[in-house]
């Protein structure tokens, strides 16, 4: 596209304003970037966007701020006249300084710093903020004049862009003027702590370490200091540490905070060392600061120190040391921590109970399986729990042993934790624990292991499950084996269900039902089906219904089409309310026209035709008609 | 006299059979709602979710019920369609801890999920209290609350909330609104309904897929 082309565009952007959509905008910065790409057209570019800057030009103020960030990205020499003429008026000069700034040529600084003393004081201190974005070393005369402003907006801007220039004169000149100053001391010694940072960057580090060894005295405001002692450990962290260190010890919590936080930057024992020897005279505050960042660390070094915290009388520093065992420390830290997250109050319990889960080690889990065994009461609750969080596979043993135990609370821990720290090897001990548990809770939740062990494995052992079924003689223990059938969902065992389904008992048929609901496949929508269409008793036929249902949302290979088929099949067995609005709620979950005619079939039913005719909206909406 | 009172006196009416001289003589009182601490970290968000219910800065008024009624709920087993939660167990439901906090709420997988409280009996329910999960401003979606006579939901089915708005959770279209989770928790008014089993059916909230609940308490008697 050429540029004759984006007239009628231009035109638009003449006469655009903030109020209206930004589409020529667009257009033309689209056009732009190609035309950046091509290079060859970007002066005929210019001039014409020029033109719409000329006094005369018809072009609202919107439309020409436009044009100025277009030409801060092509501009050159032969855009600053314009731009200059337009600093001088307050309405122009933002957007006109905006591209000067910007345009990357010697001229464009010229002309901001030729319009810096005649502006007014409105625009003088946007000009000076485009000088020193420009980092202009040759304006550092005409800004240091400013600083005595009586306008404290345009000093301020002064002392910034000198800082921003950051060279031996800039620097100079915010020292030398100072004490004339219009503003704030304050205000002074930021621009020069600033002024410092941008010497070191361009090399000059001894220059700025002798301005951040000034600024560090004891009477400057806090937060020039801690600027100050960023710089100085940046440009010299050797001569920086005694100087942390002695602010270790400061009265001001915020400098205290930024030495330890500086400290902590240095990697290496040293400050491990000075940290644990300072520790005892700090204040509370400090403590605190210095156990997290003994943790951050990692240094385990540090352990005997942190360990001594726990004991501290001050249940902030209990906390902090509790939360930092969990990082450095070892096997040694697992009593401790069980003993704080069994008996100790909440913030420090939590913090226990996070660092139990996360301490690293090689001997670590070992060291938990043992305190299982050896501890009794909230102690051993507390470790149950971290041995299920660590999913420690060293700790499955002794927490298979518990679940026999007779202690019935850390039993049922035991048998939670096991969910994670169990593998598919313990699937038989597992087992044998769930036939021999009486309390029904229990019992239940040892069949969830189970069934979550057992689905880890690649090839679910459920043989020994079906086996168990078929020689016990007790009701529950079978109800029990039926659901974790359903839950592991192998096919090895769909002979049994299936058999199970037309078991006298009307409790073992209904969880055949249950589990072949829960079923992880398609597999079983043939059983589901065929009992939707025969069972005469009216629960378990619902049930089954239900069941088939539930199924055919499972994830499958099948096409949308066929899942609308299987559940178009059921639709006339929904004699119920319940079962017609499940049908509607997952026709949408496979839009197709089929799916669309049997949802808008059943607008005509009064008891789901809100149903019908949201699904029917919503498959719609899918674009099927 | 407020709305909840004069269906409740209603309610004891058709319990005593009709007799308004004893029912008007029924003793009502607030129910004894423990709050828990409040937990949003920071400025709570407001979900852009529609059919919001509007977030009121005053507490919640006292809700009256027959004197005597009890959290029938607490310890009472839970039973849920997901059997293998993702966070807690199913126990934490009924424990009576409204923390809030890591370690007393249970999350379930993703999705539509339900949770089904036995209270072993058939109780006569005036409300009914949920907290999802308070720590932050979230609105649970295709919130529904059924109670019902037998575990499997087909006798004497009745609903007594439901917020989902376009029959996601296959249970009907609901006309309650989503509402934002707070430490106040949400009561809902059962209206003295009657049942043993009561189910509450969730499907994610704005933030995240997964579902959450920290307790629910069922306030209610048991029928004679």
């Amino acid at each position: 596209m050429k540029l004759a082309d984006m007239e009628p565009v231009l035109t638009r952007i003449a006469a655009w304003d903030y109020s209206q959509a930004r589409d020529p905008l667009y257009e033309f910065s689209g056009f732009l970037r190609a035309a950046i790409a091509a290079q060859s057209e970007l002066p005929q570019i210019e001039a014409r966007l020029l033109r719409m800057l000329a006094p005369q030009a018809a072009v609202t103020l919107a439309g020409r701020d436009y044009v100025c960030r277009e030409l801060s990205v092509i501009g050159t020499a032969a855009s600053v006249a314009v731009l200059a003429r337009m600093l001088t008026d307050p309405t122009t000069a933002d957007t006109a300084r905006y591209a000067l700034a910007r345009i990357p040529v010697p001229e464009a600084a010229d002309a901001l710093r030729n319009a810096l003393q005649a502006a007014p004081a409105e625009v003088q201190a946007g000009i000076a903020d485009a000088l020193g974005e420009r980092r202009d070393g040759n304006s550092v005369v005409a800004l240091t004049g400013l600083i005595a402003s009586s306008d404290a907006g345009v000093a301020i801007a002064a002392l910034t862009a000198l800082a921003r220039i950051g060279d031996e004169k800039a620097l100079a000149a915010i020292e030398s003027a100072a004490p004339n100053a219009a503003v704030r001391r304050e205000e002074v010694l930021r621009a020069w702590v600033r002024c410092a940072g941008a010497v070191a960057a361009g090399g000059d580090k001894a220059t700025a370490k002798s301005i951040y060894q000034r600024l560090i005295a004891p009477n400057e405001p806090a937060m020039i200091r801690i600027a100050a002692l960023e710089g100085l450990a940046a440009v010299d962290a050797k001569a920086a540490l005694p100087v942390l260190s002695r602010e270790l010890g400061s009265t001001s919590s915020e400098i205290q905070a930024a030495a330890i936080r500086l400290l902590n930057r240095v990697p290496g024992a040293g400050v491990t060392a000075l940290f644990q020897k300072r520790y005892p005279g700090l204040s509370l505050m400090g403590q605190v600061r210095v156990l997290s960042a003994l943790a951050d660390r990692g240094d385990r070094s540090a352990l005997p120190s942190v360990a001594a915290a726990v004991k501290s009388a001050t249940a902030e520093v209990r906390t902090a040391a509790l939360a930092a065992l969990g990082k450095i420390g070892d096997a040694s830290s697992v009593s401790t921590l069980a003993a704080a997250a069994a008996n100790a109050p909440a913030e420090e319990q939590a913090a226990a109970r996070e660092s139990l889960a996360m301490l690293r080690g090689v001997d670590v889990d070992a060291a938990v399986a043992a305190a299982i065994a050896s501890s009794t009461g909230k102690t051993k609750l507390e470790l149950i729990r971290a041995a299920g969080e660590r999913a420690s596979s060293e700790s499955a043993d002794v927490l298979m042993q518990t679940v026999q135990a007779p202690e019935a609370e850390a039993a049922l821990a035991a048998i939670r934790a096991l969910r994670n720290a169990a593998s598919p090897e313990q699937a038989p001990a597992l087992l044998d624990a769930v036939m021999k548990i009486g309390d029904a809770t229990q019992r239940r939740e040892a069949a969830m292991t189970l069934a979550s062990v057992m689905k880890r494995a690649r090839k679910p052992a459920i043989g020994s499950v079906l086996a168990a079924f078929r020689s016990s003689a007790d009701k529950p223990i079978k109800l029990t084996l039926l659901d974790v059938m359903g839950q592991v969902s192998a096919d090895e065992a769909l002979p049994v269900l299936r058999a199970s389904l037309k078991d006298p008992d009307p409790d073992i048929a209904r969880a055949a039902i249950l589990a072949l609901t829960a079923w992880q496949t398609p597999a079983p929508l043939p059983d589901l089906l065929e009992l939707a269409k025969t069972e005469s008793n009216a629960t378990r036929q619902i049930l089954a219904l239900r069941g088939y249902i539930k199924v055919v949302s499972v994830p499958s290979e099948r096409s949308a089409g066929e899942s609308v088929a299987l559940l178009k099949q059921v639709w006339p067995l929904a004699k119920l309310l319940a079962e017609r609005r499940a049908l509607l709620a997952l026709l949408p979950l496979y839009p197709t026209a089929e799916a669309l005619r049997m949802a808008e079939a059943a607008v005509g039913d009064a008891a789901v035709s809100r149903e019908a005719r949201t699904a029917a909206d919503t498959i719609r909406g899918l674009g099927v008609q | 006299m407020k709305k909840n009172q004069f269906l409740l006196i209603s309610v004891a009416i058709a319990a005593l059979g009709g007799c308004p001289a004893t029912a008007q003589s029924m003793k009502l009182e607030p129910l004894p709602i423990a709050l828990p601490k409040p937990l949003f970290e920071g400025t709570p968000l407001p979900p852009n979710v529609p059919n919001l219910e509007r977030q009121s800065n005053k507490l919640r008024p006292p809700f009256l019920a027959p004197a005597g009624t009890v959290n029938v709920a607490l310890h009472k087993p839970v039973s849920s369609s997901d059997t293998d939660p993702v966070i807690g167990s199913l126990e934490l439901i009924t424990d009576g801890n409204k923390a809030g906090t890591d370690g007393t709420y249970v999350e379930l997988k993703s999705g539509v999920q339900n949770v089904v409280i036995d209270l072993e009996s058939k109780c006569v329910i005036y409300a009914i209290m949920v907290w999802h999960f308070h720590k932050e401003a979230r609105a649970y979606a295709g919130v529904v609350v059924q109670v019902a006579d037998d575990p499997d939901f087909i006798s004497n089915v009745q609903t007594v909330f439901n917020n989902d708005i376009n029959n996601e959770t296959g249970n009907g279209m609901g006309k309650d609104m989503r509402y934002v989770e707070t430490n106040e928790g949400k009561l809902i008014d059962a209206k003295g309904v009657e049942g043993r089993y009561v189910r509450l059916i969730s499907n994610g909230s704005d933030k995240t897929a997964a579902n959450h609940y920290i307790e629910v308490e069922v306030y209610g008697k048991p029928v004679r």
